[in-house]
This record gives structure tokens, sequence and C-alpha cells, in this order.
């Protein structure tokens, strides 16, 4: 019988390790690719998506989707980019579910991917910075910078400690240390944190995700495409997408992102689930703060109580609400366009019982939340097996 | 001289930035306003400054009176939340000074 609900299989995933690689971009994402490809038993594809912020800027490379059908033969699949900067994984899977939904392609493969150890920290900074505001980048204003604002502003008003940002980075890095995939596998303190270098007051090295290359890719397809390849499979229950403004110290509070909020609201009412029947998240941890805040805007927490969920365990990988079982941003990496694709891997993998140390026991329900720049963009899904 | 606000003519809601139309109403049409009373709403000091910016940069958060938030160089000597400042404007940039 024909399943008429508005879901999307997720049919296979690849991901490989994140750090500093040799490989340049295209090698990347073709490594991920074919692990998805592999991992889904499928050898041809309608569409072909690839998530990439900059592939311009740091290698000099445009057309990405055309060398990648080529080098993974898969023309004639229509293929294109997706880029909204650090939410273009999660663009790429709302373009490639909405494809399968319109019944343009039965089959997708999203691969996201960056290299970015090519430049320095500064020039690596320039470029992630291009997606502000123009007269909030002439005064020096960066990602990192923003997450201080808004990490000083929630510290004031709802009383959070230091000690409470340091410990979500500490268990990030220790479920980084089981994830063979992950750029950061040392497991680290509370104390080291609080006495790494400052990057942007009052936030430390340890509270943001490193620069990182890497790659993941994920097979979408429509559910009786996938349901001839296998009985159980995670699908995508409900997305959504939300964008707002590209200056956030416009909006109302600095410790908000609206969109995600709104992304949240289209996803749980697709997908007919809220926030009190998530199991797992994977979550846009650029800086610990925005661990915090985005959990609130997801409604996982009330507003102003996020930021002890870390301290007293509620979202280790043995508490009641595991967030960033991959490690997150924060240990994992975050190559941008990688990231949003990875996410649904994790979430993917976590539901199927395949993260080894990691495995989070009965998980039914998981939900993954991308951002853009400094909320920007934000896709939102909710995944189930079936 | 203070930062221009952009005040939807329609509806009133003040913008620091330009804009082609409002976010909330709609409408194509600005006055312009200059503003430069406010509260210091959030700061901080850059270490990992972007290409071409010297460390450490001290930036803050400003509300002000008139609606709206602007960024702006600290030129505060100890910046405390909720203080009360002056932005001005010079070449292009705002500098938020302590408040007479």
């Amino acid at each position: 019988m024909s399943i008429t609900v508005r879901w999307v299989a997720v049919l296979g995933v690849g991901i490989s390790r994140f750090g500093k690689r040799s490989e340049g971009l295209i090698d990347l994402l073709s490594e991920s690719a074919v692990m998805a490809l592999d991992d889904a038993g499928v050898e041809q594809v309608d569409e072909l998506v690839v998530a990439n912020m900059a592939s311009g800027e740091f290698e000099g490379v445009s057309g990405v989707g055309s060398i990648l059908v080529s080098r993974l033969g898969l023309e004639p699949a229509r293929a294109y980019k997706v880029e909204a900067t650090s939410g273009s994984g999660g663009a790429a899977i709302y373009v490639a579910s909405n494809s399968i939904l319109s019944g343009m392609s039965k089959v997708a493969l999203v691969v996201g991917g960056e290299k970015m150890t090519t430049k320095e920290t500064p020039e690596v900074s320039e470029v992630i910075a291009s997606i502000l505001d123009e007269d909030d980048r002439a005064h020096g204003l960066t990602l990192p910078s923003l997450a201080a604002f808004s990490a000083r502003n929630y510290m004031r008003e709802f009383g959070a400690t230091r000690e409470s940002l340091a410990s979500i980075a500490v268990k990030n890095h220790y479920n980084g240390s089981l994830n063979p995939h992950a750029h950061f596998r040392k497991r680290i303190t509370i104390e080291e944190v609080l006495s790494s270098p400052i990057v942007c007051d009052p936030l430390r090295i340890y509270d943001y995700c490193p620069i990182s290359d890497g790659a993941a890719a994920v097979i979408l397809a429509d559910i009786n495409v996938a349901k001839k390849y296998r009985d159980k499979f995670p699908v995508i229950r409900g997305i959504g997408y939300a964008s707002d403004t590209n200056s956030p110290i416009e909006r109302d509070f600095l410790f908000e992102m609206p969109a995600v909020r709104r992304a949240a609201e289209m996803a749980y009412a697709a997908s007919k689930r809220g926030p009190r029947d998530i199991d797992i998240v994977e979550l846009h941890d650029m800086a610990t703060i925005l661990e915090v805040i985005i959990s609130e805007e997801l409604g996982l927490f009330e507003r102003g109580r996020g930021w002890k969920a870390a301290e007293e365990g509620v979202t280790s990988l043995d508490g009641e609400l595991p967030i960033n079982t991959s490690g997150g941003l924060k240990a994992k990496g975050h190559p941008i366009g990688a990231t949003g694709v990875a996410q649904l891997v994790e979430v993917s993998m976590q539901l199927l019982g395949e993260c080894g140390e990691r495995q989070v026991q009965d998980a039914k329900v998981g939900l993954t939340c991308n951002v853009s720049g400094f909320g920007a963009g934000v896709t939102v899904a909710v995944v189930e097996v079936i | 001289m203070g930062v221009p606000l952009f005040i939807c003519r329609r509806c009133g809601r003040a913008y620091p930035k330009q804009r082609y139309r409002c976010r909330r109403c709609g409408s194509p049409e600005f006055n312009v306003l200059e503003a430069s009373h406010g509260k210091l709403v959030s700061f901080t000091e850059i270490h990992a400054v972007r290409v071409g910016f010297k460390r450490p940069l001290r930036l803050g958060v400003v509300e002000l009176d008139n609606g709206g938030k602007v960024v702006g160089i600290l030129d505060l000597a100890d910046p405390k939340m909720g203080d009360r400042v002056v932005v001005t404007r010079n070449s292009n940039l705002n500098f938020i000074k302590p408040a007479d």
C-alpha cells in the first residue's frame, strides 16, 4: 500500500573525519557522497544538491555541483550548490526534501562540505563575517563577537554562570571523544575552559568551534521508493526554514533567535510532534552560549533555564535529553557547508542504533537545528525511524 | 554628530540600518532622524580580530533612546552594563562615549 504522508526517507548516510585534512573540497565531498551512495545501495540519483559556503574564497573553485556530478559519474542528475553560509547544509536538505515531496525527484544526494584550513584564522573570520550587515562589519564585528554580546547579556539577565557555559564545552568534548569522525577527541575540564585564551570576552577559545575541513552526505528518497530498498529507515517527518535579520544586534533581545522559534514551529506542526517528544538533538553550537539560546528557542527549555541543563547533566549522553551526541560543532568541528548535513547523519545513526560508544538508548525522535550567520536563516527537522 | 535612524513613515518602527521596505508594515518610506543618547546593553573585547583590525578591539551595543540598537567602538574606560552613553558617528564609524 502506498503511503501518502509528507515524509522524506533518509536512505543512506556518509561521513568522514572532520579536522585538518590533506584533501581538497571535491575529494572530501566525493568521499562522503560515495559512502552515502553505498550505504543506501542506490546507483543513480535524480538530483545532487551540494551544500557549501565558500569554495570560491577558500580554493578558487566554483561550479561545485557540476564538478561533483561528473566526478561521481551521476550525470544527467540535476546538480547545483545551495549556499546559506553556516546554514547551507540545512538549506540543501530543505531544497532536496521539497524536490522529493513535489515528486520532481525520487532520489536525491545531498552532500555538504567545506575546505577551510587553506586560510589563517583572521582570513577565515573575514570570509565568515561576509554574511553580516556592511555597517556592522565596518566596525570589526565577527560572528564570535556576536556570541560574546549575547553571552554577556544572557548571563546578566538570567544569572547564568561562566561555569555553566564551560560545562557545555566539557560535555561536547566528551561526546566528541567517542566519535571517530570528530575533530577534537580530547576530553577537557571546566578549569581548562576557564583558563583558555580569551577570544571575545567573556568567551574563551574552548567556548568556540574550531576551523575544520570535512564533508557529510545523505541520500534522501521518496518513502515508497525507499521501501523497495529497506524495511526500516529514518524519515524527516517535518522540516521548517525561516529567516531573520542579518544584523542580529537589531533584535529586541541579544539572546534571542526568532528564526529558530519560527522554523521549529513549522517542523513541529508538519511532524505532529512537539518539544516534549524529542529524545535527541543536534544543534548549532558555534559557541557554547548558542547551545543554550537555541535549545530555549526550540522550546526544549524555558527561556532563561537552558544554561542549567548541561550543568545538571540533563543534556549529557546519559541525561534525559542528550544534545549534540556527535560532539556538536564544538568538538566534532564545523566545516561550514557540512554541518547541517552532518547533523542529519548523526541523528539518523542514533535512531538506527549505529553510534557505538556514544549510542543513546531508546531514542525514537530526533531533531536537527542548523543556523546560518547569527540566526539569519534556520532549518529545523524532526526525524523518526519507521 | 549622532547616528542616523530610519523611522518608518507609516508605522514608526526605527531601524539603525537603511532598508528598502519596513519589516513590520512593508512601507518603503522612511524619515531620517539623528540619535545619540542611549544605554549600553552589551560589550566585548575581541582578541581574535579580522584582517585589518588591531587587537584588542573593544565594541559595544547601545540601545538608543529613540529606538533601535547600534554597534560602536567603545571609548569608555570601565564599561558596565546599563551605562548611559552617547554615540557619535565619525568617518562612517560609531563611537560610544560616556554621557555627560
